[in-house]
Parts: C-alpha cells; sequence; structure tokens
C-alpha cells in the first residue's frame, strides 16, 4: 500500500535568506569566569566551604563588638566559666565561657580568627609574589637564568620548612608581619616551580612571538600576555597556601614562637587553652573547632576551584 | 649505571643543602644581638671571661666556623648552654630514640591503615568506604596534629583512663601519642592511594589484563596494586618532615623527654649552641631521609632516575 504524492514546483517555496538571523546567537555565551563559577556552584563540598567560611568571616568583623568585654580585659572574678547552649543563643553571659584570667573567649576567639586570617592572608600574597616572580622569570628567559635558578631552588627546596621558619622568628621578634614573612619565605618554592613550568610551555605558543613580533618587550610580554594566562594556577596556589598558613601560624604560637600577649590569634588561644585542657576542655575545644572549620572550609573551595578552573585536573 | 649516577647527584645535593643550612644557622646563631650569656649584669667581669674563653666565643668569627665544622665532622655537635656543659650529641641520643620509635610506630600504622582503606575506596569508588575515605582525608589535613592530641589525651587519657596521658616508659605510654601522630599518615597515604588506584584502573594494561582471562583477585594483584604502590613511595620523604612538625607538638603535649621536646625547650630557653645543634641533627636526619626515599623511587621506577640523571 504504496501512496505517491505527486511533487509539483508551486509545493516549493524559496527558504528565507536572513542573514542577520543566521549570525544571531541563541543563547548568551558564556565567558571563562562565569563557565568556572558555574562549575564551582555545582561543587557541594566547595559551596559548603564557602558559605562556613562566609559566616566565620562575618563573625571576625561582627563578633567582637557581641562579646562582654574587649579580647584583652581581664576578669578575674569569672575565671574559667564553662559555656552552656543557653547562652550561646541568648547572649545574656559569656557565649564561649571564659578562660583562665577571665577573658571574654568569644572575643578572644574573634579577635584571634581575624589576626590568624591577617597572617594567612599576607603570607599567602607575599608567597605568590615571590613565587611568581621568580617562577616567571626562570621559565620565561630559560638557558643560563633558569639554570642558576633552579639550582638554588633545589638546594632550598631540601631545607626542611619549619627550621627556616623557627631560625627566621628567633632572629626577629614574632609579630603579624615577621610571622607572614618567615611562612611565605619557605612557601614560595614549589608556586615557582608550578609557576615556571607553566611558563615554560606558554611561552612556545604563537601569541607570545606574535608579541615579540609587534615589539613588546620582556616585561610587557611577561606581564600582559604570560601572566593573564597562569593566573588560575596562582588562585588555586593561594587557596592552598592560607589553611596551610593558618596551620603553621597555630603551630608556631603552641611551641612558644607565637604572638606575644596581649596580643592573641587562633593559635596563641589554643595554646592558652592546651595548659588548662584536663580541667576546662572548652578553652581548647572551641578555637580548635573554629581553626579546623577555617581550614576545612579552605581546602573545600580550593578543591573546588582546582576543580572549576582546570577540569582536566579533576581526579 | 644510571642508578649510581642518579644516587651520586642526589647525594651532592644533599651535602651542599646540609652545608648550606649549618652554615647559615651558625652565622645567623652568631650575628644575633645580644651576648650568649644569660644574667650577664650579674656576673663579675673576670667570670664572664673565663666562660666566653671556656666555650671559645673570644675566637675570631671563622675560627669559631671551622672548628664548630671540624667538630661536626667527628660527630661532635658542640656543648650545651643552659645544661652546664652537657654535650649536645649526648642529649641528641638521649631524645632520639623516643621520637623514633613514634615515628615509626606512628607510620607502620599509618601505613597499614591508610593502604588498605585507599585501596578499597580505589575499587569501590562511592561506597561507605570510600565516604569514610574521604571524610578522614579531608580531616587529616583540616584538623592539626596539637588539636587532635589534646583531644586524644583529653577522651581517652583523661574521661576513660585507658592509657597514660604523660611520660615515657612502658608501652601503653606510646599509645596515645602514636595515635595523635598516625592521623595525618593515615589521612595522605589513604588520598593518595586513593587517586593512584582510580588512575592505574583505567590503564590499557588492565584491559589487556582483563582481556586475557586474568582472574580479577590476579589482575589486583599483580597489575593493579604494584603500579599503584609506587608513588606512594615518594611521600614517605614529605611525610618524615610532616611527623617531625608533628612530633614536637605531641611530645609536648604528651611530656615525652623525645627530640621534639628538645628542640621546643631550646628555644623557648634561647640556648644557641644546643639550638644549632639540635638544627644540624634534625637537617642532616631529614634530609638523609629524603635521600633514602629518593634512592628507593628511582630503585622502584626506573624512569624517575633515567629523567633526573640526564641533562633534563
Amino acid at each position: 500500500m504504496k501512496e505517491t504524492m505527486k511533487l509539483t514546483p508551486d509545493m516549493f517555496q524559496p527558504a528565507e535568506i536572513d542573514d542577520s538571523a543566521k549570525n544571531a546567537i541563541a543563547r548568551p555565551s558564556i565567558g571563562f569566569w562565569k563557565d568556572v563559577w558555574r562549575r564551582f556552584y555545582r561543587n557541594v563540598g566547595a559551596m559548603v566551604g564557602l558559605v562556613l567560611l562566609s559566616i566565620i568571616l562575618v563573625l571576625t568583623f561582627v563578633g567582637p563588638s557581641m562579646g562582654k568585654t574587649d579580647y584583652q580585659a581581664q576578669n578575674l572574678s569569672v575565671q574559667d566559666q564553662e559555656p552552656t547552649f543557653q547562652n550561646m543563643i541568648s547572649g545574656d553571659d559569656y557565649r564561649f565561657g571564659t578562660d583562665n584570667l577571665g577573658r571574654d573567649l568569644w572575643t578572644r576567639v574573634w579577635y584571634g580568627t581575624k589576626v590568624s586570617l591577617m597572617i594567612a592572608l599576607l603570607a599567602a600574597i607575599l608567597e605568590i609574589v615571590f613565587g611568581v616572580t621568580i617562577g616567571v622569570i626562570s621559565g620565561y628567559f630559560g638557558g643560563m637564568v633558569d639554570n642558576i635558578l633552579q639550582r638554588v631552588i633545589e638546594v632550598l627546596y631540601g631545607i626542611p620548612n619549619l627550621i627556616v621558619v623557627i631560625l627566621f622568628l628567633i632572629i626577629f621578634d614574632p609579630g603579624i608581619v615577621p610571622i607572614a614573612l618567615a611562612l611565605a619565605l619557605t612557601n614560595w618554592l614549589p608556586t615557582a616551580r608550578i609557576v615556571r613550568a607553566q611558563v615554560l610551555k606558554l611561552k612556545s605558543q604563537e601569541y607570545v612571538l606574535a608579541a615579540r613580533t609587534l615589539g613588546s618587550g620582556h616585561i610587557r610580554t611577561m606581564t600582559k600576555h604570560l601572566l593573564p594566562n597562569i593566573v588560575s594556577i596562582v588562585i588555586i596556589a593561594v587557596m592552598f597556601a592560607i589553611p596551610s598558613a593558618i596551620f603553621y601560624e597555630a603551630f608556631l604560637s603552641f611551641i612558644g614562637l607565637g604572638l606575644r600577649p596581649p596580643e592573641a590569634s587562633l593559635g596563641v588561644i589554643i595554646n592558652d587553652g592546651a595548659q588548662n585542657l584536663q580541667i576546662f576542655p572548652h578553652e581548647l575545644l572551641i578555637p580548635s573547632v573554629i581553626i579546623g572549620i577555617m581550614m576545612l572550609s579552605f581546602n573545600l573551595i580550593g578543591d573546588g576551584l582546582r576543580d572549576a578552573l582546570d577540569p582536566r585536573m579533576r581526579k | 649505571m644510571d642508578l649510581v649516577k642518579y644516587s651520586v647527584r642526589r647525594f651532592g645535593y644533599m651535602i651542599v643543602t646540609l652545608w648550606f643550612i649549618i652554615t647559615v644557622t651558625f652565622f645567623l646563631m652568631h650575628l644575633l644581638p645580644g651576648s650568649p650569656l644569660r644574667n650577664e649584669e650579674k656576673l663579675p667581669p673576670q667570670i664572664k671571661e673565663q666562660i666566653l674563653k671556656e666555650y671559645g666565643l673570644k675566637d675570631p668569627l671563622h675560627v669559631q666556623y671551622f672548628r664548630y665544622m671540624g667538630g661536626l665532622l667527628k660527630g661532635d655537635l658542640g656543648t650545651s648552654m643552659t645544661f652546664d656543659g652537657k654535650k649536645i650529641t649526648d642529649m641528641v641520643m638521649e631524645g632520639f630514640p623516643a621520637s623514633a620509635q613514634l615515628g615509626l610506630q606512628a607510620i607502620i600504622l599509618g601505613c597499614l591503615i591508610g593502604l588498605i582503606l585507599g585501596v578499597i575506596s580505589g575499587l569501590r569508588r562511592g561506597s561507605w568506604v570510600d565516604n569514610i575515605t574521604t571524610v578522614i582525608a579531608v580531616l587529616g589535613v583540616s584538623v592539626p596534629s596539637f588539636v587532635i592530641a589534646a583531644v586524644l589525651s583529653y577522651s581517652l587519657g583523661l574521661k576513660l583512663g585507658w592509657f597514660p596521658v604523660a611520660l615515657w616508659g612502658t608501652f601503653s605510654h606510646t599509645v596515645l601519642p602514636t595515635l595523635a601522630l598516625t592521623f595525618i599518615v593515615i589521612a595522605q597515604i589513604a588520598r593518595y592511594t586513593r587517586t593512584e588506584m582510580v588512575e592505574v584502573l583505567e590503564q590499557d594494561y588492565i584491559k589487556t589484563a582483563k582481556a586475557k582471562g586474568l582472574a580479577r583477585n590476579k589482575i589486583l594483584s599483580k597489575h593493579a596494586l604494584r603500579n599503584a604502590l609506587i608513588p606512594a613511595v615518594t611521600i614517605l620523604g614529605p611525610m618524615t618532615v610532616n611527623l617531625m612538625t608533628g612530633s614536637m607538638v605531641v611530645e609536648l603535649i604528651f611530656a615525652i623527654p623525645g627530640m621534639g621536646k628538645l628542640f621546643v625547650d631550646c628555644i623557648n630557653n634561647k640556648d644557641l649552641t644546643l639550638i644549632m645543634g639540635t638544627t644540624t641533627f634534625y637537617s642532616a636526619f631529614l634530609l638523609f631521609a629524603i635521600f633514602i626515599v629518593d634512592i628507593l623511587y628511582g630503585l622502584i621506577d626506573p624512569r624517575i632516575r633515567v629523567a633526573q640523571s640526564g641533562k633534563e
């Protein structure tokens, strides 16, 4: 039962040719950063980290003014008070209790978090500046410069970080800047290596050649053409440098090389709490939980950003 | 031949690095402002003179430097300044066994648990073992060792009273500090093994093995595991460094008379010669550990030594 149909010319019509419709873009184009954000947004871990970190960040600014007293005021009549759930909600009394000198732990913890974060951020920025500068120079110029820098880095790489940091802080009195500097001094090496490897890969690309041919100088080529292309690596490096700096700061305070009282950082507060651990565990546990959450969030965000910025690196 | 070349090269780097550390430490310690003596103002000048002479601090700096380096070659780390005339070599040797025992126990326990967790979660991605491993791995890098140590000493030691919370002596004294140290080892090994396992299982030679009809167990043990474990050796080097950081705080919390405690004490006492001695010992030990790991790695994986002994 095959039905045949007669085809006549008048059944056909020329298709409307509209060049403007052809060129119209159906969906808005997605730029690199938008794409990154989309991938990042879908990552549950990273979003949890982002939310936790935002809460902590807000509290470091709002928290200290919500407390009973400022971070260093002592009230010896209320030593070692344990926090209760009721207080934590209502804020009638010391939300996190008090420490062995009767200082308000709530204020101290949030103030300390701010100081720890400042040290970590400063350390991460310094580290990136050192690492990227050396890495780009070494990778871009290659040859003799690269050879010498790489040999130096190889020797420096062998030096245990801890020893450099400790020696540095024995010589300079611990403060926010010296601690950050000490941490940056040891941690720029891996960044420099990664950046160098990337620059080596990028510098043989045509756009670099084009830029050079058009007369752009070394500095301009490096800053305008190479740097923007390694920015994602740098961001990832920063995200992992911060939690490690937070940890080292706390560690240094713990072994007695941290900030001096009355200055407080999370490490200092944890160290104070450790002395009283057997009797008043809350003095150690509260700051420890905060530091744990903070490092966790940074690590989660770092993982998320790594996957979002460079999907090939996803494991 | 390659291996010899590779080892010699690594050894050379180790010596240069060690020399660099020792020299920098030496000059930094001697350029520090202030006198190495404590209670300086209380001392009569003659006695001060005598002490400085006794420790050889009156000689010019380069003479002191060569004397110190000469002593190091003979295994003499110098004399402590706060503990009257005690040989630093002896002090280090007193503290080292305790730290070494803790470190070894932590590495062995951590590797065992970490490998098992890592392999299982690599094989069964998305299972509950995998989820637990992920949680442990994330917590391991997020919770500082001193927090773990403090929590362990409070819960298992103080509240439950299962293990002693301080001092050193019997095996039960080592339980809590080992647990505190091993956490990060488990986390790192598990995470690393899992990634490697996942990667190896996707390789073509696993498909080939399957295609020629090998049993699953055989594929896993002969082809997958062996190749997945090789890279795990590399993290043993950085791990030793991590353990050293960890051991300082753990020894402090559990009052263990080990190297870590010695180091922290000398920092707090500003005992310059002791700082120099322990730094040298620590660096030498760590560099040697990393050297051994490098050689091991080159031995197991020929690609490494070929890549590095050549001209790059």
